[in-house]
């Protein structure tokens, strides 16, 4: 029930299949074969947030990331299997069977240490996963996976 | 015992082994678990990167960089367009560069003073142009060639940082590979080690298994050993618990005690085998000992027990018995031997033994008894004979009495000989040790033979030469019988012959005696026998030599006992030399001494009026005595026995008692301790003993009854003249001397009469010193304390030569002394000076 009202915007989105021309590209795009979704920041800080306390190969220090998880993102939108795209901004792209995805692990982060990211920062989304809680998360595929300056998710079949 | 003890040690060992290989497999499995720990983190590392793709993330910037030179040409081509894209693109840049600066995985990159400098130099161009960027589109289209420039400057130094990268990050690969093999290696060996252990612990436990097989082997073959030990042994073995109950027993057993194998296992031993009279004290020994574990009878070593057969009977056994610990407790294992043949034997042997002793006893008091009754006898014929010579006889008597005398002596030297065989052969003999003068002995000695020698036609002589000692120790009367007997040998075997006895010296300390004859000889095979008793090699016809045989058996015991041997050179027909050597110390005395005793035997004493009281139960012997002491005129009285020897002894002083021995109603010897123990005229007289037999132990019993001296029968005029010498020399004083002299004829003994007398005259010069020094003392008034010590002590010096007289008269002195009587002191020690005065020398 909750779910549904989490997921309410999400709904009005899809409404409107067709995308708005102004689509941010610092919004989420989510493309499907017959439809795209644009979720804004809003959007995903409204939904379930995980939060990491991890640090990262690319960063200096300890840092907090909140997110979304990827894998109920996409079941969200009914994506449960297959292969999606991650792309970014500088148009590295890499993809992953969604079977892989685990519940909590990756998130899209929308916050790094409470603040929104700027494309600096790695921003707007940035796939991590709880890199310093398991040796799993420390694998050369894993780091790949985690697309910061994310803004597309392709779902591919 | 000691397999018992082996046996614990071996477990005590097994346990120990079984220890350490517990320890070394714990230590073992220690060791692996943490190798495998250090396999599985080496694992995890490599599970893990630390990096993502440093080269790419590297070489990215370079693409990122030439992308947003690329945008700020489109832009400057085409103004019209959206800067956003350019903003995106140094957005792009700017962060990839942040990483570059700050990510962990670029460490070694950032080394690298160039990368790093080039990275400097593009972060501050960079966060030169963010305000611009950040500003708004015209500020960036304003600059926008300026922008272009300075991005183309920044072009080579972007690439530096990419190859330097990929330079620092070229030997990861190698390395982690080379990690990787490693680990490979390390895991390889702990694998290997594992087999390798495993594998030994399987070599081990077959090794093990094949001792321990072996171990059983032996043991059953060990056991079975011990079992036919067991069942063949010849004694009884039974085995019991700590009970006492039977749980082995062999056939031995059986025979020994008679109970059946069945009938023995399970019952008690006390129930079995013990006496009844002893079954109360085997139960309370059972009893204490599994009370207090003492033990007396296990493990002591044989015993002599008796026990009781299956029968009733008991029987002697020796029994050894001995314990072990088993797993079921203690176990004694007993022995039982029967010994009733051995106890038999040996009582019968002892007995036999006590019966041959008693027979050997019985043979030497016959042999005693039977010397003195013949003695006796031969002492009145010899005593006879002597007296009948000196009566006025015709040459047919004179000729007639030779052959009684020759024969009369021979009798006695048969059976003297007899005598001494017996004393040499029981041990009874104690050899004396007085000086001698050897030359003169045996010259003496050959001149008394030289008779008997011309008898035969032989001629005797003596030979000798310069290195003899002037004297020796030895035993006189010893020493002239082994010469008499072999001189009178030589002189039997020969005839018209040469007989020379020659005296040298063999060495420092041995005497050689040779006798030398040119007789008939001795064969070879005779040369051991003849030395042996009775025998004699007189069966031949020439029966000149007459004898017992028992001479060169003497002499050889003689010889022997002296420490010396004897020896003969002969052969058949051409002579004999008998020799024997004596081992003979010196004597320390001078010459001087000697002479003086050569000295005083030549003076002639007269012993006229002195009063003899002669104590004789036998007649004969009576008869001969008195007319002996007659022939010295001695004034005899004669009583029958030995109490009519102390009564006279009571009414009468004489001047020597001669005093029998063996007689009826009282004896010699408690006739003598009455006279002395007496308070009349003859309690200090000599009392000479006669007797045909005195041991020594005779005399000290003869001495402590009181006598002075021992006269052996059959008494001659020699020694008889001798022992009136002895005590009847000189005036009545010397005589009193003499008399009351036991002490100094003891010294005598003792010392030797040379030795004795020279410890006279020393007490005589210190006597007489004392008694200058006495009167010294008292003209200066010396205290009483120091005269009284010194008249003690000089009397103590009369008292060791027998001045008794001399004694009392020093300590009358002393006396006075202490009871500080000064006026008796003058006239005591002139009492005492005119008591030394009559002393005379002995």
């Amino acid at each position: 029930m909750l779910r549904f009202f989490q997921f309410f915007p999400l709904a009005l989105a899809l409404l409107f299949p067709i995308s708005f021309a102004a689509a941010d590209e610092l919004d989420l795009t989510i493309e499907r074969s017959d439809e795209t979704i644009v979720l804004t920041f809003d959007d995903l800080s409204a939904m379930d947030a995980i939060k990491y306390e991890t640090s990262t190969i690319w960063t200096e220090g300890d840092q907090t990331f909140t997110g979304v998880s990827l894998k109920a993102l996409l079941a969200s939108i009914g994506v449960e299997d297959g292969t999606i795209s991650l792309t970014a901004l500088d148009d590295y792209a890499f993809d992953i069977d969604v079977a892989t995805l685990e519940d909590d692990a990756p998130i899209v982060a929308y916050l790094n240490n409470g603040e929104p990211m700027s494309v600096r920062g790695w921003g707007p989304f940035w796939v991590v996963f709880p890199y310093d809680s398991d040796g799993r998360y420390q694998t050369e595929i894993v780091y790949s996976q985690s697309v910061w300056q994310m803004n597309r998710i392709v779902i591919l079949d | 015992m000691r397999n018992i003890v082996g046996a614990l040690d071996q477990r005590i060992a097994q346990k120990r082994s079984l220890f350490l290989v517990i320890v070394f497999c714990i230590a073992g499995v220690f060791f692996l678990w943490l190798a495998i720990n250090q396999a599985r983190e080496d694992v995890e590392l490599l599970a893990t990167a630390s990096t993502d793709n440093v080269q790419w993330s590297a070489a990215q910037i370079e693409v990122e960089f030439l992308v947003f030179e690329n945008q700020i040409a489109d832009s400057l081509l085409s103004p019209e367009i959206d800067n956003q894209p350019l903003r995106r693109r140094f957005d792009i840049l700017y962060s990839r560069t942040r990483i570059l600066r700050a990510s962990p995985m670029f460490r070694e990159t950032r080394i690298d003073p160039e990368v790093s400098e080039s990275l400097a130099e593009v972060s501050a161009f960079l966060d030169r142009w963010v305000l611009v960027i950040d500003d708004g589109d015209e500020a960036i289209e304003d600059r926008l060639e300026q922008l272009k420039q300075e991005a183309s400057d920044l072009h080579p130094l972007v690439r530096n940082i990419s190859l330097g990268t990929i330079e620092a990050f070229a030997g990861r690969g190698d390395t982690t590979r080379e990690h990787a093999t490693n680990m490979l290696v390390q895991l390889g060996s702990l694998v290997s080690f594992m087999l390798f252990t495993l594998i030994s612990i399987v070599a081990i436990l077959i090794y093990m298994m094949e001792r321990m097989r072996r171990k059983n082997s032996e043991i059953s073959r060990t056991h079975n050993q011990l079992q036919a030990i067991i069942a063949t042994s010849l004694d009884g073995i039974l085995v019991a618990d700590r009970s006492g109950k039977v749980i082995d027993y062999n056939g031995a057993a059986t025979r020994i005690f008679g109970y059946s194998r069945e009938r023995a296992i399970g019952s008690s031993i006390g129930e079995l085998i013990v006496p009844e009279n002893m079954i109360e004290a085997h139960h309370k020994g059972m009893e204490r000992y599994r009370k207090t574990g003492e033990k007396k009878v296990v493990g002591a070593g044989p015993l002599k027990l008796e026990a009781r057969r299956k029968d009733g009977s008991i029987f002697p056994t020796e029994a050894t018995i001995s314990s072990y610990i088993s797993d079921e407790g203690e176990i004694f294992v007993s022995f039982f031997r029967d010994i009733t043949n051995q106890e038999l034997a040996k009582k019968e042997l002892v007995e036999a033994r006590d019966k041959a002793l008693a027979g050997e006893k019985a043979k030497e008091e016959l042999i005693l008894v039977m010397s003195h009754e013949m003695r006796t006898p031969l002492n009145g014929v010899l005593g006879s004979l002597e007296v009948l010579a000196d009566t006025k006889l015709s040459a047919k008597q004179k000729k007639l009495l030779e052959v009684v005398d020759t024969s009369a002596n021979l009798l006695l030297s048969h059976v003297n000989n007899v005598l001494e065989i017996s004393r040499v052969n029981s041990g009874r003999l104690k050899l004396d040790q007085a000086p001698l003068d050897i030359l003169t002995l045996t010259s003496e000695l050959v001149l008394g033979q030289q008779a008997r020698a011309e008898a035969r036609g032989n001629t005797l002589v003596f030979e000798s030469d310069d290195t003899m000692p002037p004297l020796v120790l030895g035993d006189r009367n010893r020493i002239s019988q082994i010469l008499l007997n072999l001189i009178e040998n030589a002189i039997k075997f020969t005839k018209d012959g040469s007989i020379r006895v020659v005296l040298s010296k063999a060495s420092d300390h041995e005497l050689k005696f040779e006798i030398k004859d040119t007789g008939v000889g001795i064969a070879k095979e005779d040369h051991v026998k003849i030395f042996s008793e009775f025998v004699t090699l007189d069966r031949s016809f020439m029966r000149e030599a007459e004898g017992t045989g028992l001479g060169l058996g003497i002499v050889h015991r003689l010889v022997s006992l002296m420490g010396g041997e004897l020896g003969v050179d002969s052969a058949l027909g051409k002579g004999s030399n008998f020799w024997f050597t004596l081992p003979l110390r010196s004597s320390s005395q001078s010459e001087a001494n000697s002479r003086a005793q050569l000295a005083l035997k030549a003076v002639e004493p007269n012993y006229a009026g002195a009063r003899v009281l002669l104590v004789e139960d036998n007649q004969i012997n009576r008869v001969v005595a008195n007319e002996m002491l007659k022939k010295f005129d001695c004034d005899v009285e004669e009583a029958h026995n030995g109490i009519m020897g102390v009564e006279l002894a009571e009414t009468r002083p004489y001047d020597l008692i001669l005093m029998d021995i063996s007689m009826p109603k009282m004896a010699g010897t408690t006739a003598s301790e009455k006279i002395r123990s007496s308070s009349g005229p003859n309690a200090k007289t000599p009392i000479v003993a006669l007797t045909a037999h005195a041991s020594d132990r005779d005399r000290e019993k003869f001495l402590s009854a009181g006598m002075n001296e021992v006269l052996l029968k059959p008494i001659s005029l020699l020694s008889l003249e001798k022992t009136l010498k002895n005590f009847l020399n000189g005036n009545t004083m010397g005589q009193k001397i003499m008399g009351e002299n036991c002490v100094y004829a003891e010294l005598c003994k003792t010392l030797g009469d040379e030795q004795a007398a020279v410890v006279f005259s020393k007490v005589q010069a210190e006597l007489q010193e004392g008694l200058d020094a006495l009167a010294q003392m008292m003209r200066e008034d010396a205290s009483n304390k120091n005269i009284a010590g010194l008249s003690h002590k000089i009397a103590g010096s009369a008292a060791v030569v027998g001045l008794n007289e001399m004694r009392e008269a020093l300590l009358e002195i002393e006396a006075a002394a202490k009871e500080k009587n000064r006026h008796a002191l003058g006239p005591l020690l002139a009492k005492a000076a005119s008591v030394f005065t009559s002393v005379e020398t002995p």
